[in-house]
């Protein structure tokens, strides 16, 4: 064997791919050539250390859920310049595919994401925490979290406002939500509001959230007037609000991170956020 | 399941599809994107944008179309973008070695993390072309035929270019790994 062929015999060795005939072959030529020794030490060395940076860069922040994230502003982004032309039909259809992607984005995996600094795992109910004040909540579904500012479902979840930029719903439930400073339906100052549903596709000008629901219902009032319900069926609830951040998923088997916001592509300033929740996995 | 099943079921309104293109496909964006660009932050948002696309087109794709060479073509088009006027890597295979032997020259023990430091030097002096097919190899698939099929190549030409992306790495960083043989 030419130290040619056994270097391209090394590598296959190191991904395992190599017969019995041929690792032999090499075996006996590295005996006689201490070039190849030397070489078969360093590839395979390097290879270690770039798998597992390699593998490191794929685990870290977690990336399936930064895609999530991103598909979703996208597609938010395009239902918006749709609807602006008047291409109600398309923004319908493109509201169906966010849904679609989201909802096989979020639904639940037996498959883990290291890495994205997971502090538990959510089996019923639901868990929230809040990384500027280092505190985290969690409830079952239907218990009632102690008034911090108020808490108020119509069944079956919990509704938690913490200074009046935390919201977390219970799933599969019908919420009432309520701002804090106003005691009544949650006041939209500014910005948009997307919704996307199965059925349903909203946007109000007055808000500043996205919402993505499974079996939710809101009422939300405008500070313009007006009130619109708005009926979620898949998915999940979150809410991005511009004065500090508001995102939570619900639910079954959710993902919490800690420690530092998650990486995010968009316009979104993510210094703003201080609290998510992940689903578990896609 | 198949590329054909999963652009049929993308064509017929099925989520399955798309969740079956992101668990099978987001290791091979990752992996093209992050040969392109050499930095984590770039390779995940071009991934990410290379992803969005891809799923939007999906349906459009005739249903014997292979999936990893299209979605890697798109992937490697937004990594191109995302890097911009970036310089990718920072070293030529010179200057990586001179690094290596320099450090050597410098300490008779590494500090925590610079081996790895250098390995990764190397690997930015690679080709394009030699990075992907090793990052592909890590973050995709150990199969090279599939890594020839991201790569519209021969599993025979994969197989080449991997050996020879190594040795190249092993040429500059054989000082750090002395043979116990």
């Amino acid at each position: 064997m030419e130290c040619k062929e056994c270097t391209r015999v090394i590598s296959r060795q190191i991904d395992r791919v190599t017969s019995e005939q041929e690792t032999q072959a090499a075996r006996a030529h590295a005996r006689e050539c201490p070039a190849c020794r030397r070489r078969f030490n360093a590839m395979a060395g390097a290879d270690r250390l770039l798998a597992k940076t390699l593998l490191a860069e794929r685990l870290s922040d977690g990336f399936t859920a930064i895609v999530a994230e991103r598909l979703a502003q996208a597609d938010l982004a395009e239902i918006s310049k749709g609807i602006s032309k008047g291409l109600i039909a398309a923004a319908a259809g493109l509201g169906a595919l966010i849904v679609v992607l989201l909802t096989l984005l979020m639904s639940s995996s037996e498959q883990g994401i290291p890495g994205i600094g997971r502090v538990g795992r959510v089996e019923s109910g639901f868990e929230l925490c809040c990384f500027r004040s280092k505190s985290f909540l969690s409830a079952s579904m239907g218990e009632k979290v102690p008034r911090g500012a108020s808490a108020r479902t119509d069944g079956g979840g919990v509704l938690k406002l913490d200074g009046g930029r935390n919201f977390v719903l219970g799933q599969d439930t019908a919420v009432d939500m309520s701002h804090y400073h106003d005691g009544g339906k949650l006041v939209l100052e500014e910005g948009r509001l997307y919704v996307s549903s199965p059925d349903t596709d909203v946007q109000v000008d007055t808000f500043i959230a996205k919402v993505y629901g499974k079996k939710a219902s809101f009422v939300v009032e405008h500070a313009g007037g007006g009130r619109t319900t708005v009926a979620v069926e898949s998915g999940e609830v979150s809410l991005f609000n511009e004065a500090g951040a508001v995102t939570i998923a619900t639910g079954e088997k959710s993902q919490v991170a800690e420690g530092k916001a998650p990486r995010n592509p968009s316009k979104t300033d993510v210094k703003k956020y201080f609290g998510w929740v992940r689903r578990w996995g896609f | 399941m198949e590329d054909s099943d999963i652009i049929s079921q993308a064509r017929a309104g099925s989520k399955g599809a798309y969740r079956e293109l992101l668990r099978k496909y987001s290791g091979l964006a990752l992996a093209v994107a992050y040969a392109r660009t050499g930095r984590k932050d770039m390779a995940q948002q071009a991934a990410t944008n290379g992803l969005v696309e891809a799923a939007r087109e999906l349906a459009a794709l005739p249903d014997a179309a292979p999936i990893a060479p299209w979605l890697a073509s798109i992937v490697r088009s937004a990594a191109v973008k995302q890097r911009g006027g970036a310089r990718r890597g920072s070293f030529t295979f010179e200057e990586a070695k001179n690094k290596v032997q320099r450090v050597l020259a410098e300490s008779d023990s590494l500090a925590p993390g610079m081996k790895n430091e250098l390995v990764l030097a190397a690997f930015g002096a690679l080709s394009d072309e030699a990075r992907e097919a090793l990052c592909l190899r890590h973050l995709y698939s150990s199969d090279y035929g599939n890594i020839a099929s991201a790569m519209t190549a021969e599993a025979g030409d994969t197989d080449k270019l991997i050996a020879g992306a190594r040795e190249q790495l092993a040429e500059v960083v054989e000082p750090l790994f002395p043979s116990r043989l």
